[in-house]
């Protein structure tokens, strides 16, 4: 039982890193479809379309960037009570980071549409798409400050 | 940073010499051009149109010449070729260059003729190969399928739509009629049919052909006089000659590839001609003269009106109009810095007449946010070095020298907020004065304490996280006084200041909460940020009670505008209630703007953080190999930087349109669009 807190630590790590990579892979997919179905139709368009599908990657990053200080934390003599600590700071960017990927990824590439139509208006496009982020934004900064006081 | 104040221009010349007064304004590129105003019955209109499709036309041929000569003779490029500046080409070359231009149609027509042939030559093929499949199954009959009879037999060739033997069919003949009698050979069976030819004798004809009818037989539609297989073979060599066809003339195709130039010249001559007319097309003539009207910026006006005179028998007026109509067109001037932050602006929206140009402020801010993002010294000088690369390399036009310098003011954010934050392609230093063994701070930035304070190290987050914070107060702060400046401009004073100083003063006000609530002690612990915490402590009773005062502001404002327009009592009360709504609705929105500016300390962190993690995967490992580090660093960083480069922009811009141009930016303006030379390849230079 001596290694429970240390195990804890490592699934709130695991979790923040995997959820949200899964949130962003799954998003940054979303919008991958979209943007080659708009390449098909006008190749001069990858630029544009190329960031829009970037965007949902960031919550992938902010789940590795809270695994990464999450483990900056861990050592054997965690008691149990700090591991789980760990672990419920990590949830934050856990969940923010894989819901509001998916939801950035249907955003954005309802935001490919409107580059295919409308080019020159794919900053708003990018706009609407980066509202999204701000939830997870604010969560990874909860979940920063949390492991801050563990 | 200014937007600029437009004019009416309005030019009376001679008529023979109106294509020379377009080129000229053309070439000057500063006068927008539209149709006259007042309608004047005994002028009348150019009719350009048919010349401007025909210009079009030809456009196209041309661009699908070059397409095709990208496809069979692609011209070596770069990345960097984009920067470099176009052709310069005088006036009178250009014209010379110009006698030329029905020949390089006409090599235009040529490539694209010789690409349709080679398209009808791949059709060709198609059709050829689709005969062949159908031939295939019959490749073993040895007779040619137009032959149906001898002196006394007849024969029939056809196939079954199952898989069948000899023995099958001629025993279901025999059941349907016993007295069909002949012989059947199976030339191929596969899962899907059974080709075969049947023969009898002709007096029994017309009941073997029925009884064969009635099992499935039918008869192959193939009548040549050819076996199938020579048929096939006849076919292959058709396929042959089309492919030589091909090859031949794609060669032909890239003999034209010098001709490359000529096209470009020849595209950019078709853009300047079309534009050209279109202007035309908006100019009012009669027997002698021609009226020209149109928008031009005050600057330029009087330069321009002195210059037609001189070249020209014109007459040129210049009129002042009021330019807070929605229909004055939109022309913008900025300095060396915020002219590059045009595009980010016109990306939202042109600004109108009403509007401030925010690109003169926005470049205190922009450059500044967007280092504290990428915020990595080594990334920072990386693309330093490389937009003054191409900033050496070529000679820019202004339009690519904006992109390129917008790089360049990035790295110079990025490199400053990496030097203060001591990150230098994340921890590379350390890396390196320790073997690529481990990364303790024994580097010469760390042990001299060059730097301000690291992020990733201590309590440094939170307090990275109230300096984002505070930027935020201050760059929200701006978009009001923004907003202040804009009302003023516009002649209401009043509102603008009743509107945005008491938000102005509640954020002022929130430093010493936000200080206390989220900060703790974390300012006022590392000797380095320590005056910050020391000044907002000492001052927080003035802090307070600007906040307060804020406060009183937001809820008192509209009771002031309900006095202003000396409403009735009841509109007074009305007027505290809603301040009292105001207050609520200031407290969120401004509460959630200022969050938002948390996304510098995540982007931040996060470009440093990945960046050391590169350092460690190509170190520790792999047992401190230096060439292994070199090569995981290399590919790591390039994509490190590629990927956060992105983000760097797209939540720099998302600071600048969501939360600071909500504060007083409306755009929707109409952008001013000269007739001008917009040349892809060459740059006509006016003779002095």
């Amino acid at each position: 039982m001596s290694y429970l807190g240390l195990a804890l630590g490592i699934l709130g790590a695991a979790l923040a890193a995997a959820l949200s990579g899964a949130g962003s892979a799954t998003g940054v997919g979303i919008v991958g479809q979209a943007a080659a179905g708009v390449i098909t139709e006008d190749p001069g368009k990858f630029g544009k379309v190329l960031i829009l599908q970037i965007l949902p990657g960031t919550q992938g990053l902010y789940g590795f960037l809270a695994a990464f200080m999450i483990m900056n934390k861990l050592s054997p003599d965690l008691t149990a009570a700090q591991g789980l600590a760990l672990l419920c700071a990590g949830l934050p960017i856990a969940i923010a980071g894989y819901v509001s990927a998916i939801y950035q990824g249907k955003t954005a590439a309802a935001g490919c549409s409107v580059v295919a139509k409308k080019p020159d208006q794919n900053g708003k496009a990018i706009i609407f798409a980066a509202m999204v982020e701000t939830y997870a934004v604010l969560a990874l900064l909860v979940t920063i400050l949390l492991i801050g006081r563990v | 940073m200014a937007i600029l104040n437009m004019k009416r221009i309005e030019i009376l010349a001679m008529l023979a010499d109106s294509k020379s007064v377009v080129d000229y304004i053309q070439r000057q590129g500063t006068v927008e051009i539209d149709e006259l105003r007042e309608a004047e019955d005994h002028f009348d209109r150019l009719n350009t149109g048919t010349s401007v499709m025909q210009f079009e036309k030809f456009q196209g041929v041309a661009d699908s010449a070059v397409a095709v000569l990208d496809q069979y003779a692609p011209a070596k490029s770069s990345f960097l070729d984009q920067y470099a500046p176009r052709e310069e080409l005088p006036v009178s070359e250009f014209l010379a260059k110009s006698q030329g231009t029905d020949e390089t149609l006409s090599k235009c027509y040529a490539i694209n003729s010789l690409y349709k042939d080679i398209q009808d030559c791949r059709a060709e093929i198609t059709r050829c190969e689709v005969q062949i499949d159908q031939l295939k199954p019959w490749a073993k009959l040895d007779i040619a399928p137009s032959l149906r009879e001898t002196a006394n037999a007849a024969i029939y060739i056809g196939s079954f739509g199952e898989p069948l033997d000899r023995e099958t069919i001629l025993t279901r003949m025999a059941e349907v009629d016993p007295e069909a009698e002949g012989e059947i050979e199976v030339v191929e069976s596969d899962k899907n049919q059974t080709c075969i030819v049947a023969i009898c004798h002709k007096d029994n004809a017309s009941k073997f052909e029925q009884a064969l009818r009635l099992v499935g037989f039918v008869a192959f539609s193939e009548t040549g006089k050819r076996t199938p297989a020579e048929q096939i073979e006849a076919l292959n060599q058709a396929i042959e000659d089309q492919r030589a066809t091909i090859a031949s003339k794609e060669e032909e195709i890239k003999t034209y590839a010098d001709t490359r130039d000529d096209i470009d010249f020849l595209k950019d001559y078709f853009a300047l001609r079309t534009d050209k007319y279109r202007a035309l097309d908006k100019v009012s003539v009669d027997d002698n003269v021609f009226v020209l009207t149109g928008w031009v910026a005050e600057e330029d006006a009087d330069v321009l009106k002195k210059n037609l005179e001189e070249k020209f028998d014109a007459a040129v007026s210049i009129t002042d109009v009021d330019n807070s109509s929605d229909e004055v067109p939109v022309k913008i001037k900025n300095g060396k810095v915020g002219r590059t932050l045009e595009n980010v602006t016109n990306m939202y929206s042109t600004p109108s007449h009403k509007d401030l140009d925010p690109n003169g402020i926005m470049k205190f801010f922009y450059f500044f946010l967007f280092g504290l993002m990428l915020g990595d010294a080594g990334y920072g000088l990386v693309m330093i070095l490389v937009t003054l690369f191409v900033k050496l390399k070529y000679k820019l036009e202004p339009q690519k020298a904006k992109s390129v310098n917008y790089g360049l003011y990035c790295g110079i954010g990025t490199f400053f907020w990496g030097i203060l934050q001591n990150s230098w392609f994340g921890d590379l230093p350390k890396w390196i004065a320790n073997g690529l063994k481990n990364n303790n701070p024994t580097d010469f930035i760390s042990t001299h304490h060059l730097y301000w304070f690291e992020p990733l190290a201590n309590n440094n987050i939170t307090r990275f996280l109230l300096l984002c914070f505070f930027f935020g107060i201050i760059h929200l702060i701006a978009g009001l006084i923004m907003n202040i400046v804009k009302h003023v401009k516009n002649g209401m004073a009043f509102e603008g200041f009743v509107d945005n100083i008491p938000p102005i003063l509640i954020l002022i006000g929130a430093i010493p909460v936000i200080n206390t609530f989220i900060g703790g002690t974390a300012l006022g612990d590392i000797p380095q940020t320590a005056p910050i915490d020391a000044f907002i402590k000492n001052a927080s009773p003035v802090f307070y009670g600007i906040l307060i005062a804020g406060a009183a502001g937001v809820v008192l404002g509209p009771v002031l505008a309900a006095l202003k327009g000396r409403k009735a009592l009841g509109g007074i009360i009305g007027g505290f209630g809603s301040g009292l709504y105001g207050l609520y609705n200031a407290a969120s929105g401004y509460l959630g703007d200022v969050l938002s500016y948390a996304r510098l300390l995540a982007l931040g962190l996060c470009t440093g953080v990945i960046a050391s993690v590169i350092n460690q995967l190509g170190a520790t490992p792999l047992g401190g190999n230096v060439i292994l580090f070199i090569i995981i660093g290399l590919i790591g960083h390039t994509v490190n930087i590629g990927i956060n480069l992105i983000g760097a922009y797209v939540h720099t811009n998302r600071l600048q349109y969501v939360e600071f141009f909500s504060k007083f930016y409306d755009g929707g303006g109409k952008a001013f669009e000269p007739l001008a030379v917009n040349t892809q390849s060459f740059k006509i230079k006016e003779e002095v």
